[in-house]
């Protein structure tokens, strides 16, 4: 019998009774789980991995990983606390593999939400043009905390850092993606993130964008 | 030089104070502050880390998951499970070629309710909602082979799952499906040379990820079950030059069918054995026929199968 066959005297089964059923030998819990987290952990993957393939390969991996270590999960966070940990781990220990394909800018329809218009479409591309630009661990920060709205003690739990080092890593994120941005230059936002090797976690702007960012000599007000 | 050695503070520091509980009176935030307001420089610097923190903020939305990706974490699950995924359904009756049942729609697992797709329903229930967002897969940087082998991962992932119900209009299978059962499609294009010579050449050169049957035959695994999701999957990803080999131009056998010659066979497994599909539009469904491969539907022991699938 499995958690989620019908009971009327039961409502939704939590993340983490499905998480224990699993544990438990419940075939159909872990199956339950990832309906219930895919789409969203697709979203971290995506846009840490800044390649739809690697991505899709990132997101497998994890699932596969959380299937296997459930029962490592102790109950200190919530469950999809856990897995987007999981997720962010399968992403960067593929970046650090290097088995990362370039980074490209990725196509509208990747972006496109439903309702979107295009002015805001194309913002987003603009913008992860510019986010696949960050060191990877500011960009998971990033992605963590201001684009999947996590609150920094999540985020911290999910990057196993602490608090201060995932407020650190979003404010450096945040401050170079502004210099990216500063000048406007959707095209150059979009395609300088080719490289597919990310720029150090100093959280200093490539060499580029910190002469852009320079205040000039003499403007000191 | 940094913006702090012309005395001026850090962009980080600066997006410090854009936190709704930063905690200004801190003696060094209050120092950004006092010196935020009195230098212009700095003024635009946080205009522009407000718009920073305005772009990611609109970029809160759920992206849309390719279909085949959800299919493909399920094998991976399932294998992982111990599963031993074949896709292989149980043997279909024997009928004469004049038996043919009336075709029925099938309603497709993506057609699913609209709301589900929205993403702000989702988060507001903070659950992810069954069905899929028809997301095609673009054309690939990488080889669309990589994601035939992901149809194939969906076709056996829904071949386990079941659950869509189809006309069948079949000869039996022939002598060569032991015992009369459907073989697991694996043994049976393991088997099958050479008519599968070069599909199995093609195999190779699949994502070796992206599903068993893949990985083990190179051809689609076909069911009664699977058949819409697979034959959508075929059509998308068999088309052009490099994939001749998983096409077949038989315009004899489409004309003994009733279908326009001019219609291409893409080869495929049929619950284990070899077969042709035809994939015509016609409107807002997909006529589908499977044939043997030798086009001997209802000539002693050949076999057909008619669907219509809703797009």
């Amino acid at each position: 019998m499995s958690i989620l066959d019908p009971d009327p005297d039961v409502g939704e089964v939590s993340d983490a009774d499905l998480m224990a059923a699993h544990v438990r030998g419940d075939e159909d819990a872990f199956t339950e789980l990832v309906r219930r987290h895919q789409r969203r952990l697709w979203g971290v993957a995506l846009r840490t991995m800044r390649n739809p393939e690697d991505a899709a390969d990132a997101l497998q991996d994890a699932f596969v990983s959380a299937y296997r270590n459930a029962g490592s999960f102790r109950g200190d966070s919530q469950v999809s606390t856990w897995l987007y940990r999981v997720t962010v781990n399968a992403c960067l220990d593929r970046i650090r593999r290097a088995k990362v394909r370039k980074a490209v800018p990725l196509p509208e329809y990747d972006l496109a939400a439903t309702g979107d218009d295009h002015a805001r479409t194309e913002a987003r591309l603009v913008l992860h043009g510019a986010l696949a630009q960050l060191p990877e661990h500011q960009r998971a920060a990033i992605v963590l905390v201001d684009l999947h709205e996590l609150s920094v003690a999540e985020a911290a739990a999910a990057l196993g850092v602490a608090e201060g080092t995932v407020k650190s890593r979003c404010s450096r994120g945040r401050a170079m993606l502004a210099e990216i941005l500063r000048d406007g230059n959707p095209e150059q936002a979009s395609t300088v993130g080719s490289s597919s090797r990310p720029a150090p976690e100093s959280g200093r702007p490539s060499a580029e964008s910190a002469r852009s960012a320079r205040p000039r000599p003499g403007d000191t007000s | 030089m940094t913006r702090r050695q012309f005395g001026h503070p850090g962009l980080d520091q600066l997006d410090e104070l854009l936190d709704a509980d930063a905690d200004v009176s801190v003696a060094s935030l209050a120092d950004v502050r006092a010196h935020v307001e009195q230098c212009e420089h700095c003024t635009r610097e946080l205009a522009g880390l407000r718009r920073v923190r305005t772009m990611l903020h609109a970029a809160r939305v759920e992206l849309p998951m390719p279909d085949l990706l959800a299919e493909r974490i399920q094998v991976a699950v399932q294998r992982e499970a111990g599963h031993r995924v074949t896709g292989a359904v149980p043997v279909h009756e024997q009928l004469s070629f004049d038996d043919r049942p009336p075709v029925f729609d099938v309603p497709l697992p993506w057609a699913t309710d609209p709301a589900a797709d929205d993403p702000r329903a989702e988060s507001a229930s903070g659950q992810a909602t069954s069905g899929g967002t028809v997301t095609q897969l673009r054309p690939r940087r990488r080889s669309p082979l990589v994601w035939l082998g992901a149809a194939a991962a969906a076709v056996l992932a829904i071949g386990v799952g079941g659950g869509v119900a189809m006309s069948q209009f079949s000869g039996g299978l022939t002598a060569s499906a032991p015992d009369g059962a459907a073989a697991p499609a694996a043994d049976s294009a393991a088997e099958s040379a050479p008519y599968y010579a070069g599909s199995q050449a093609a195999g190779q050169s699949l994502d070796r990820s992206s599903g068993a049957a893949a990985e083990q035959s190179g051809l689609v695994e076909l069911t009664p079950e699977n058949l819409p999701v697979a034959a959508r999957g075929l059509t998308a990803h068999s088309s052009g030059d490099e994939h001749s080999e998983l096409r077949s131009s038989s315009p004899d056998c489409a004309t003994r069918l009733g279908i326009d010659p001019a219609t291409v066979a893409i080869r495929a497994l049929w619950n284990g054995e070899p077969a042709l599909v035809y994939v015509v539009p016609a409107g807002d469904n997909d006529n589908i026929t499977v044939v043997d491969a030798d086009c001997q539907a209802g000539q002693g022991g050949g076999f057909r199968y008619d669907a219509v699938a809703s797009r």
